[in-house]
């Protein structure tokens, strides 16, 4: 019962900060991550590559990966004592997550032979990649995804719509998840494939989010070729491919959603002395959150030293985060009295983050599950209660087209 | 790192739970709300005591085990069962508090006895009590097990400033005891009323938070344990209990109440470990994670409870139902060691001053 690191992990982690401290900056309370993000693409990809490359170099861009694969061949434990340091620094955000996170592990785990292919560079920063998952009538309930890719000799032709696809405007590669047998059950029709995003018949439409910004986009596929080659699981197999990528998001223990916290709060009413009891008790509650998510990562590292994947329970972090940074940044801006009608432009430094709270923590409550769901999946999944009835199990529904 | 009880303590908290669970059914629990002079329940404590509870967190030297997350892997088991034994008076307030206040005398005297589970003491830091030429008067309630005490530490006021007495209730002067209606009966409360009564200084009242942050600490797993419990019996009725052709647990307005409560122990429960961790290593983040223990327990505790007792509908209402025991003692825990709101605003306060955890 402590959180004193091994003398290994002591090292790792001093090495680590050492790095992170020669080649980034602190971040200061009431920074966030998303002012990054914000960038428009021509300043900011050059400085995600550029930093990424920087990270490969040194061996902490895929401190799981294998060294076959251009990884560092490192533990579970060093991956989190990594992201818990760099958690701590400003660092580019919101381009490589996805890649990394989800994509390339899964082309590991499932495709050997693209993997050789796709992940070394994928590391390096010289391609990106999106994930080609969610549809206009297929977000929380993914199963029910109608993008169709049609078998042709060695090739699969695909036709279809994705959306809210992170990145897709600058990724080179994403992995897509396509209908393949429209006959059986709604689970079982499912195949995934590496798609290239340049490919002939593939257009991209940036979506325009209440933000102003443009991160997610639609993305057509119309008569889109797909080389057998590179299909990643067996047809059909899809779905088991889809739960695999969720387990390495699982991975992203802790996640940091690139968006203020407490910490703003306790920072403003420390030089705006407002510093009364509901202000106390509210910054009270939302450590106790925060930290709260905190412990839950070092409790789940404890549990993969001892061999243990992370599972369901996950759910907790962006549960409890996203919901806090829309939270806090209400109570900032409520906080200027008329004045939180404006801009962030007009009430300093600290503010563009708050504004961005404002905005995404509502966004981040939705996106890759949203609260409704997470509850569910603690619900059924961790608690084990009994699941809704369900009317989709069965062989598929027709969709209006095909009825 | 490694922010879990090992296999040892794990194991050691199972016999405790199997021993307090044929010693303690809830029937005793909910046996004792109807006894008006209620103290303790003997055949628990003499089981605490049998397996090394009552000695795990006191120095070798005293007959102890110097463990004190061996306490705290029973605490937790003693929370879910609801076993009414005083341990958070006797031990996580009275004994550790002379242990860490007291006179090598005192020490000597007292501890090797808590250990042996011979002697019940318990701490008051209220106020009404003043101190004159070595002798205690006035009245102080409530005394948490105050009837089941033969030794108390209280604050009293000794002149100039308030400081905390050591009082053995059997040394003379005139001792009143009378009982107090709790919420909880089964954690019973007392008004005691001392008349120069003999009283030994152990020190300034600066002693009364750490006292207090030690005790939080402990306590924090006797109410993660009994949110568990209520939380694990909560799930178990919704599964079964069906309405309109369903399981009540597969509506999601209930699976949401669960997976919310669910949220909150999690986050308890990491916030427990950590006091603990902070506690044992003497952290200057000890006063930070005592608190954040003892808010997000209590608060952990009693909203598993509320919402335990909502999920059952009318039987939750039941005197003979479980859901109302766990609704008391979650009451009870959260008044333990003052109101809530003030630890809550305590630890706001620390946080805008900038302390911070050391993870």
């Amino acid at each position: 019962m402590h959180l004193d690191d091994t003398p290994d992990q002591a090292a790792y982690r001093a090495a680590a900060r050492a790095w992170l401290t020669a080649n980034a900056k602190l971040r200061s309370d009431g920074d966030d991550l998303a002012g990054f993000r914000a960038l428009p693409d021509a300043e900011k990809m050059p400085l995600a590559r550029a930093w990424q490359a920087k990270k490969a170099a040194a061996g902490y861009a895929a401190i799981m990966m294998a060294p076959a694969l251009g990884g560092a061949g490192g533990t579970p434990v060093q991956h989190i004592i990594y992201r818990q340091e760099e958690a701590r620094y400003r660092v580019p955000f919101g381009v490589y997550e996805i890649g990394l996170g989800m994509c390339l592990p899964t082309l590991a785990s499932l495709a050997p032979t693209l993997a050789q292919r796709y992940v070394p560079p994928g590391i390096r920063g010289e391609e990106v990649w999106c994930q080609l998952f969610s549809e206009p009538s297929a977000g929380s309930d993914l199963a029910a995804l109608q993008t169709r890719a049609r078998r042709e000799g060695d090739h699969w032709i695909v036709n279809g719509q994705k959306i809210w696809t992170t990145g897709a405007h600058f990724s080179d590669y994403g992995i897509l998840l396509a209908r393949t047998d429209a006959d059986a059950p709604k689970h079982a029709g499912l195949t995934m494939f590496v798609v290239d995003m340049k490919a002939p018949g593939i257009s991209v439409r940036p979506i325009r989010q209440m933000s102003g910004e443009s991160d997610f986009n639609e993305v057509f596929f119309e008569n889109v070729t797909i080389a057998d080659s590179h299909r990643v699981t067996a047809p059909g197999a899809g779905w088991q491919g889809a739960l695999t990528t969720l387990m390495f998001e699982r991975m992203n223990v802790g996640a940091d959603i690139g968006l203020i916290d407490w910490r703003a709060a306790a920072r403003y009413s420390l030089e705006h002395k407002s510093d009364d009891a509901v202000t106390r008790a509210k910054i009270a509650d939302w450590y106790i959150e925060s930290q709260g998510v905190n412990l839950f990562a070092y409790r789940t590292l404890t549990a993969l030293s001892g061999g243990e994947t992370p599972g369901p329970e996950q759910s907790i972090g962006k549960l409890v985060t996203a919901r806090q940074s829309q939270d806090v940044a209400q109570f900032l801006l409520d906080a200027l009295a008329e004045d939180g009608a404006l801009g962030g432009e007009h009430h300093g430094e600290m503010w563009a983050a708050v504004e961005r709270a404002w905005c995404w923590g509502a966004g981040m409550r939705i996106a890759g599950g949203g609260d409704e769901i997470l509850r569910n999946v603690i619900a059924e999944r961790v608690l084990q209660l009994p699941g809704e009835p369900r009317t989709d199990k069965g062989p598929r529904l027709k969709t209006r087209e095909q009825i | 790192m490694n922010l879990a009880f090992s296999s040892e303590h794990q194991a050691f908290a199972e016999s405790v739970m199997r021993a307090l669970e044929r010693a303690c059914p809830l029937a005793d629990v909910r046996a004792a709300l109807s006894q008006p002079d209620w103290r303790f329940h003997k055949p628990v404590w003499d089981k605490l005591r049998d397996l090394g509870v009552l000695a795990a967190a006191l120095p070798e030297a005293y007959g102890g085990a110097d463990d004190a997350i061996a306490l705290a892997a029973a605490a937790e088991t003693v929370g879910a069962t609801l076993a009414p034994a005083p341990l958070a008076s006797a031990l996580y307030l009275f004994g550790l508090t002379l242990l860490s206040e007291g006179d090598a005398e005192s020490k000597s005297k007292w501890l090797p006895t808590l250990a042996r589970g011979a002697t019940i003491g318990a701490c008051y830091f209220g106020s009404g009590l003043r101190v004159t030429n070595g002798r205690v008067t006035g009245s102080a309630q409530p005394v948490f097990d105050g009837l089941a005490a033969q030794a108390l530490i209280v604050r009293a006021n000794d002149g100039d400033a308030t400081s905390l007495f050591l009082v053995s209730l059997d040394e003379g002067g005139s001792i009143d005891k009378r009982p107090l209606r709790t919420l909880d009966a089964s954690k019973p409360a007392a008004e005691i009323v001392f008349a120069d009564c003999p009283a030994i200084r152990l020190g300034s009242d600066d002693g009364v938070q750490r006292a207090k942050d030690r005790a939080a600490t402990l306590l924090a797993f006797e109410q993660i344990g009994g949110a568990g419990a209520a939380l694990a019996i909560a799930r178990t009725y919704v599964s079964d209990r069906a309405v309109f052709g369903r399981a009540i647990g597969s509506y999601q307005s209930i699976k949401h109440a669960l997976a919310d409560v669910w949220v909150k122990l999690e986050t308890a429960r990491g916030h427990a470990y950590y006091a603990l961790w902070a506690m044992n290593s003497n952290g200057d983040d000890f006063p930070l994670a005592a608190a954040a223990a003892h808010v997000s327990a209590s608060d952990a505790f009693e909203m598993a409870a509320r919402v335990c007792v909502h999920v059952h509908g009318g039987i939750g209402f039941t005197w003979e139902a479980a859901p109302q025991l766990y609704y008391r003692r979650a009451r009870a825990l959260s008044a333990f060691l003052g109101s809530t709101q003030a630890w809550r605003d305590d630890l706001g306060r620390r946080l805008i001053d900038g302390e911070r955890p050391r993870r």
